[in-house]
């Protein structure tokens, strides 16, 4: 199998297998973006390196934010951490005569950039990357309250048993982003280069004196940790490697890197910029997981670079919002349901293969899918099945194809609980937060574009030379298969299939429309012709 | 019953599209009937731009003139007169060409009277030529072409014409450029519609037209000849056109075509001759009239939701929503009328016994409600009277000569500020101005400022979605004092354009030199919007109409004024402080961070 990135033998869950190396439900929205960003940071924001990239602890910075008296996982160590450092940075960092005043006005400050709460211990917590200096990975505290530490007086003590290979929730979400920019600018150095010199100087040109500020405190923790002011080489020895994508010719891979380039253009505010980026990541990555949900697509499809073509998606998005009596809102809700089918499917399927293509050895699976790492009784039940059915054809009383097809069955009884527990939701999870789907909670889940996501993909879509709402749509059409007008609903099939009047497709198109003058993505000239532009 | 039927209102039936025959309103339309109509004369607009065009076509060497606008913004219209012109003849019929070729001498005339409706390639194509005499130095082609102006835009993308697609765009952006002779780009946009109410109305409601209706036995409770006596007067006039005015300073548009559908329904209210004498013979029909009135009308209030949604002006108009909501003064007034004799006197005129008024109806409401009585209602039901309010309150507003009490009708509350900034009032540009940069101050933090926060414009940035207390931060500011409201008097000689601007005009800060000042336009909406946001009043009214366009101000001074980072060792951010926000900062110097303790 082709893949991008670092790949090991075997030993890994099923949904890896199929969208790479990984993605996994536990793992916030936000997320994807922090750690994406993380990753191209420690690889001194270049993308394509595959050896390690460096992570940043900030333990300091982190502690002076997030922890105070309302934590949920308090620890001896860390009060004493607190404690040391709001007096170490009083005393060194702060001039004035009322020190615990600008002490707490720094905190308000860089608390109003506090991006992921969730009821998470204080190590669980992030910033919003306003500046590069308020990236730091994730870290999880592995002794247990008041299980050592207790004798500790010397600040360095206080740092040991926080570790930063938990990926609870860096789960590699962003890497995997990392991996499909790396594959997909290839064989286009110089998108490679601007993408990355356009983020890093996103992350460093702006917001300086937060960025400032944010580097005191931690600085002021690690003159105490390491007892002088070299900082900078102690915080970042902790290292990270990468996981991996599977076909790295995709077309999808180059695309998303094209809407990269093309977004980062812009010249609104950094803040939205990142927000937006969030928001296209979200979409880029539901897209990238129905894309390899398709069916029929062999590898040999996305190496030779015509998948987009092969398994064009279908995504009618309802931009009526139910004032046409919910008939659009009903297909896309269809749609959306048949997304979700084809991941399982696609799973299903892949197991299928995989029991036919090593049908002289049933038993690789075992290391293969890393079934060791299940529960006992899952896998002793799935071992008794397997006897059994080893038995009977040892018995030949069930021929070979027989035997396969029933093996694939209980392999993929095994494997589906840990796929849908842990991947399966993903793509919801995603594309809703991201507002590319309707309702955020409960039933009735479709295609939708919010705000955030529409100003987005204008930014991605659009340069400096406007297009007509025709283009614009035809583009989308193309890229993502999305679709709103008559006219992609006719070429997609989906009119033929749904045989809904072509009036509901008008007035979808028009609905979006509307959107998106209101939102000042589109001028309307006239009743001809709308152009989409970008607001600034 | 010998039916009466007045020409003039069948005519009138064809211009709105409840009818079957809307067709009038077409200018395809007018010049095949000229020729049969005698009676009539059709509505003839004198516009300044028809003059301009033709004064530029009287030149030996005219310009190539490219007219854009909305469909039914008389382009269609002005290529017939200017053909006219050249030949010295009507056309009743459009020939089937495309380009229509005209000569006067050796010059040749190319009209291309809609370029949306030829194809694309064909679209290009005449664009092309155009181009090629552009480049000629000497030549004895002119074109006019007529287009759509997102058409026109789409079509110059393609092909290569960006030198003409820069100048196109120039034009269209700023303003037609009379000093270069080769090529006019005339945006009929620029129009204000509202110039031509008076005209149109005059042509409505022209006395000879309605001579007909005096024979009619029904024209006593005709509510269609009642409307057009009623629009004659100056005063109701004047009132109508205000409305007009008040849509173009919200940013809408009318064409022509929909202002004239527009008034013709607001005089026949969809009815015609035939209607009014079916109706005449039912029992209920004296209890309805009244709702045909023109003051009813010109909201379109009987008109169905197609026909509400389909006319431009009745969409909007609506929306201002005069009527519903309850004004003490004028209330009183419909109610209780007044114990001064002359204002009784005006009141009696306006409000007694009348067509409108349901002949009786409404003063015997009025009696019962005043004195009681066996009619009245139970107590928890609301008294009939009620009922008659929005219709009286809106006849006020189109009659009642007192003007500040009937202008609350409309749901602004700044609305009399912003007219009489617009009128040049000196002391309240200062008012608004402060009240203006405040309004924007909280609409760009998300913050509920106090007005000591007021000496400077801050733009600020924050993360949106801060789980915590938000924090703006103040990405540069501009100091209030330097920031000037003005007005820029829009008046054109080359169209009938009647308005006043009002723009905020924001100079760079001190240490972003080379930046050009950010002029930002301010309509009625957003004046409302940062007027209320500034003295009280709820923000959240307006809030989805505005906010994105504040938003967009906010986006270009962050682009222009602060694209590099004024002092990173110095940040400026709102923080809470004592249940209030206030301007805070941290400096950094050497290594040390200081408060300058700002409470």
């Amino acid at each position: 199998m082709n893949f991008y990135g670092q790949q090991e033998q075997d030993g890994y869950p099923l949904a890896a297998w199929i969208w790479g190396h990984r993605m996994r439900i536990g793992q916030h929205w936000m997320e994807y973006l922090l750690e994406f960003l993380n990753v191209l940071a420690g690889f001194d924001y270049e993308l394509g390196r595959k050896d390690e990239y460096k992570r940043f602890t900030r333990l300091g910075l982190r502690r002076f934010v997030f922890y105070d008296e309302r934590e949920k996982t308090r620890h001896f160590s860390d009060d004493q951490a607190v404690k040391f450092l709001h007096r170490v940075f009083k005393e060194d960092y702060i001039a004035g005569p009322e020190p615990e005043e600008t002490l707490q006005l720094v905190r308000t400050l860089l608390q109003a950039f506090s991006a992921i709460e969730e009821q998470r211990s204080w190590y669980a917590k992030s910033l919003f990357p306003a500046h590069h200096n308020l990236l730091f990975w994730e870290a999880l505290r592995k002794s247990k309250k008041g299980q050592s530490n207790q004798n500790a007086t010397e600040p360095r003590d206080f740092d040991t048993g926080v570790a930063f290979d938990a990926r609870n929730f860096f789960a590699r979400g962003g890497e995997i982003y990392y991996l499909i920019l790396s594959a997909g600018t290839q064989d286009n150095q110089e998108r490679c280069t601007k993408i990355a010199n356009r983020l890093k100087s996103l992350l460093n040109d702006y917001n300086q004196g937060v960025g400032y500020l944010a580097a005191l405190v931690d600085q002021a923790w690690h003159q105490q940790v390491a007892g002088n002011d070299d900082f900078a080489d102690d915080d970042i020895h902790k290292t990270g490697r990468l996981g991996w994508i599977p076909d790295p010719n995709c077309q999808l891979y180059k695309i998303i890197a094209e809407d990269l380039e093309t977004f980062l253009e812009t010249h609104i505010d950094p803040l939205e910029t990142l927000d937006l980026l969030a928001h296209l990541i979200g979409f880029h990555l539901t897209l990238y997981i129905y894309h390899r949900a398709q069916p029929n697509m062999p590898s040999q499809t996305h190496m030779q670079g015509n998948c987009l073509e092969a398994g064009r998606l279908i995504l009618l998005v309802d931009a009526l919002n139910g004032s046409d009596g919910g008939v659009i809102r009903q297909v896309s809700a269809t749609l959306f349901q048949e997304q979700e089918a084809r991941i399982i499917q696609a799973g299903k399927e892949y197991v299928s293969q995989f029991v036919r293509d090593h049908s002289d050895d049933t038993d690789v699976a075992w290391s293969y899918f890393g079934i060791s790492r299940l529960s006992k009784d899952t896998r002793k039940s799935f071992e008794d099945k397997k006897h059994k059915l080893d038995a009977a054809y040892q018995r030949a009383e069930i021929a070979l194809d027989k035997y396969l097809k029933r093996y694939a069955e209980i392999l993929w009884n095994l494997l589906i609980n840990d796929f849908r527990k842990n991947f399966l939701g993903v793509h919801r999870k995603l594309s809703k937060s991201v507002g590319f789907v309707a309702p955020k909670k409960g039933a009735g889940a479709r295609f939708v574009l919010d705000d955030n996501i529409l100003k987005a993909l204008t930014l991605a879509n659009v340069s400096k030379q406007e297009m007509t709402y025709d283009e614009f749509l035809a583009r989308l059409y193309l890229r993502y298969g999305i679709v709103v007008g008559p006219i992609e609903a006719r070429q997609s099939g989906l009119f033929e299939r749904q045989r809904i009047n072509v009036e509901y497709y008008d007035r979808n198109k028009i609905a979006l429309l509307e959107k998106m003058k209101f939102a000042g993505l589109a001028t309307e000239y006239s009743d001809a012709t709308a152009m989409i532009g970008k607001s600034v | 019953m010998n039916l009466h039927v007045n020409p003039f209102v069948v005519h009138l039936n064809r211009y709105t599209t409840v009818s079957p025959e809307h067709e009038a309103a077409f200018d395809e339309f007018l010049s095949q009937e000229l020729a049969s109509t005698t009676e009539i004369q059709p509505l003839r607009i004198e516009t300044k731009t028809e003059q301009f065009i033709r004064q530029q076509f009287q030149q030996i060497q005219p310009p190539c003139i490219i007219l854009t606008g909305n469909a039914g913004d008389g382009k269609t219209y002005l290529c017939r007169q200017i053909i006219k012109d050249f030949t010295g003849e009507d056309i009743t019929q459009w020939p089937p060409e495309v380009i229509q070729r005209v000569k006067r001498g050796d010059l040749t005339l190319n009209v291309v009277k809609d370029l949306s409706e030829v194809g694309e390639d064909a679209g290009v194509k005449i664009l092309e030529q155009l181009n090629t005499v552009l480049l000629q130095e000497e030549t004895q082609d002119v074109f006019l072409i007529a287009a759509n102006e997102g058409r026109l835009r789409a079509l110059l993308s393609q092909g290569k014409l960006s030198d003409l697609h820069r100048q196109v765009d120039k034009q269209l952006r700023e303003e037609p450029a009379l000093n270069q002779p080769q090529l006019l780009v005339l945006n009929l946009n620029q129009v204000t519609t509202s110039s031509y109410v008076q005209q149109t109305i005059a042509w409505l409601t022209q006395k000879e037209y309605w001579k007909h209706c005096q024979e009619c036995p029904t024209s006593r409770t005709c509510p269609i000849y009642f409307n057009a006596g009623q629009l004659s007067n100056d005063f109701v006039v004047s009132r109508l056109k205000f409305l007009y005015q008040i849509l173009e300073h919200l940013g809408v548009h009318l064409t022509i075509r929909d202002m004239l559908i527009h008034l013709v329904y607001t005089v026949t209210g969809g009815l015609n001759c035939q209607i009014i004498a079916e109706r005449n013979g039912q029992a209920e029909w004296k209890d309805q009239r009244h709702f045909y009135v023109y003051y009813e009308n010109v909201w379109g209030e009987t008109a169905d939701e197609i026909f509400q949604r389909k006319i431009l002006a009745t969409r909007y108009l609506r929306r201002l929503d005069v009527g519903n909501v309850s004004v003490f003064n004028v209330d009183d007034f419909i109610i209780n009328g007044s114990l001064d004799e002359e204002t009784q006197k005006v009141y009696d005129d306006l409000l007694g016994e009348r067509l409108d008024l349901g002949e009786k109806l409404f003063s015997q409401r009025r009696f019962e409600y005043l004195h009681g009585g066996v009619t009245s209602p139970k107590p928890e039901e609301e008294h009939p009277l009620i009922a008659w309010l929005p219709h009286c309150r809106r006849k006020l507003f189109f009659e009642w000569e007192n003007k500040d009490e009937t202008n609350r009708l409309l749901s602004f509350a700044h609305l009399p500020e912003y007219f009489r900034l617009i009128e040049g009032d000196t002391i309240m540009l200062e008012r608004c101005r402060k009240n203006l940069i405040l309004g924007l101050n909280r609409s760009f933090s998300g913050l509920f400022l106090s007005e000591d926060n007021n000496a400077h414009l801050y733009v600020t940035s924050q993360y949106a979605h801060a789980v915590e207390q938000p924090v703006p931060i103040i990405r540069t500011r501009i100091s209030a004092s330097d920031i000037e409201l003005i007005l820029i008097d829009e008046t054109s000689e080359v169209f009938d354009r009647n308005f006043t601007k009002l723009v905020l005009d924001i100079p760079p800060p001190t240490r972003v030199r080379d930046a050009d000042p950010k002029k930002w336009s301010l309509g009625l909406l957003t004046f409302e919007y940062l007027m209320r946001r500034a003295c009280g009043g709820t923000s959240n009214v307006l809030a989805t109409e505005c906010e994105l366009k504040i938003r967009r101000l906010k986006d270009e001074l962050l682009q222009d004024f602060a694209q590099q980072e004024s002092d990173p060792d110095h940040i400026f951010f709102f923080g809470a402080h004592k249940n209030r926000y206030v301007l805070q900062d941290l400096r950094i110097n050497e290594g040390k961070i200081q408060t300058s303790g700002s409470k």
